[in-house]
């Protein structure tokens, strides 16, 4: 391997950490949360069906050592 | 009351009973009384890395049938007094094990033992919970290669969800041993290092074993590799096994190829 090829290309055992991070943060939440799917889909229905809305985002963030399930609703204007 | 050390994995193939027979072998001549029992119904491959196959007549459903007492099925292991084995069941039929029976079979160990060593199903087989429910620590096996690595955080997720001690709410200790390094492509920065599998793991490192050319030949004749004081698998194993006796063991690096000579002895004397 030639210094060139050094700058060209990441190592591969790099890739492989990049990889199996986000693979294991992710199988680590669908152990935690597994309806977390099924949960998003329903709170939509709900919220569809009392309100006109434009947009629901749901998103699951870590503050500290807690998490935190955050649910954003952006209703249309003149309601 | 002796300590249960379940030695788990994500998958098959990492070295599991190599490890699990090597660290009962080591703990046993640092003068642990310890038992290593083959938990892997239907494959029965530590008898073999042991060396014992010719010897086993009764297993562990005979004992937890109690068709006979645990003693006439505990083989002993000539290289040291201190170790005994108990060899898995032929049985296809994993539905053998139930809790209970594991229960008291494991009492009757506690009893009388100091080291009782597991040598568990890989994570994805039935009957790794069984492996895992009585354990007081999990050693888990990996090797730096990614699906061993994901695969083991789902089996160290099981441990934390469906043992014992877990479910009285208590932590179970787990300790890392990364198993068959290549310094040379660590070097080369085409494998992860020690230090990135524990970057992602988040768990305790007890031991790194380097890739060796005796772990064949020691599986072929069935003479283990910490019993062979050339190799540098058998020396790893040998420092795992004194770190569990509770020596303080500095971790040797063996992600740097051997090459010798001065420039390595000067850099032992100074750093």
């Amino acid at each position: 391997m030639s210094l060139f090829d050094f700058f060209k290309k990441k190592k591969s055992a790099q890739k492989a950490k990049d990889r199996l991070s986000v693979a294991i943060a992710l199988d680590r939440d669908s152990n935690i949360y597994p309806h977390l799917d099924q949960m998003k889909q329903e709170i939509m229905e709900v919220v569809k069906k009392y309100s006109q809305i434009k947009d629901v985002s749901i998103t699951k963030d870590k503050v500290g050592d807690k998490d935190i399930l955050d649910i954003e609703i952006v209703l249309e204007e003149g309601r | 009351m002796g300590i249960i050390f379940s030695v788990i994995s994500g998958k098959g193939g990492v070295g599991k009973t190599t490890t699990s027979a090597n660290l009962a072998i080591g703990t046993a001549l640092h003068g642990k009384k310890t038992v290593v029992v083959d938990f892997d119904i239907g494959q029965r491959n530590l008898d073999m890395i042991l060396g014992l196959e010719n010897r086993v007549v009764y297993d562990i459903t005979h004992v937890m049938d109690e068709d006979v007492k645990l003693h006439q099925a505990l083989i002993p292991f000539k290289k040291s007094k201190n170790l005994s084995f108990l060899a898995a069941s032929q049985t296809k039929d994993k539905t053998v094990l139930s809790k209970e029976k594991v229960q008291k079979l494991l009492e009757q160990l506690k009893k009388e033992f100091d080291y009782i060593f597991i040598d568990a199903p890989a994570g994805i087989e039935s009957g790794f919970e069984h492996a895992v429910h009585f354990a007081d620590a999990v050693i888990v096996v990996v090797n730096p290669e990614v699906s061993s690595i994901r695969d083991s955080d789902r089996a160290i997720g099981i441990v934390d969800a469906k043992s014992k001690k877990a479910q009285e709410g208590k932590e179970v200790p787990k300790y890392l041993v990364i198993n068959r390094i290549n310094p040379e492509l660590v070097q080369k920065g085409e494998m992860l290092s020690s230090e990135d599998i524990l970057d992602i793991l988040e768990i305790d490192l007890i031991g790194k074993v380097p890739e060796d050319q005796y772990i064949i030949e020691a599986s072929n004749t069935g003479h283990p590799v910490i019993l062979n004081s050339e190799s540098e698998a058998g020396k790893a194993f040998d420092r795992i096994s004194r770190r569990l006796c509770g020596e303080d063991v500095a971790f040797e690096d063996v992600e740097t190829p051997k090459k010798g000579g001065l420039l390595k002895s000067l850099k032992k004397i100074f750093l």
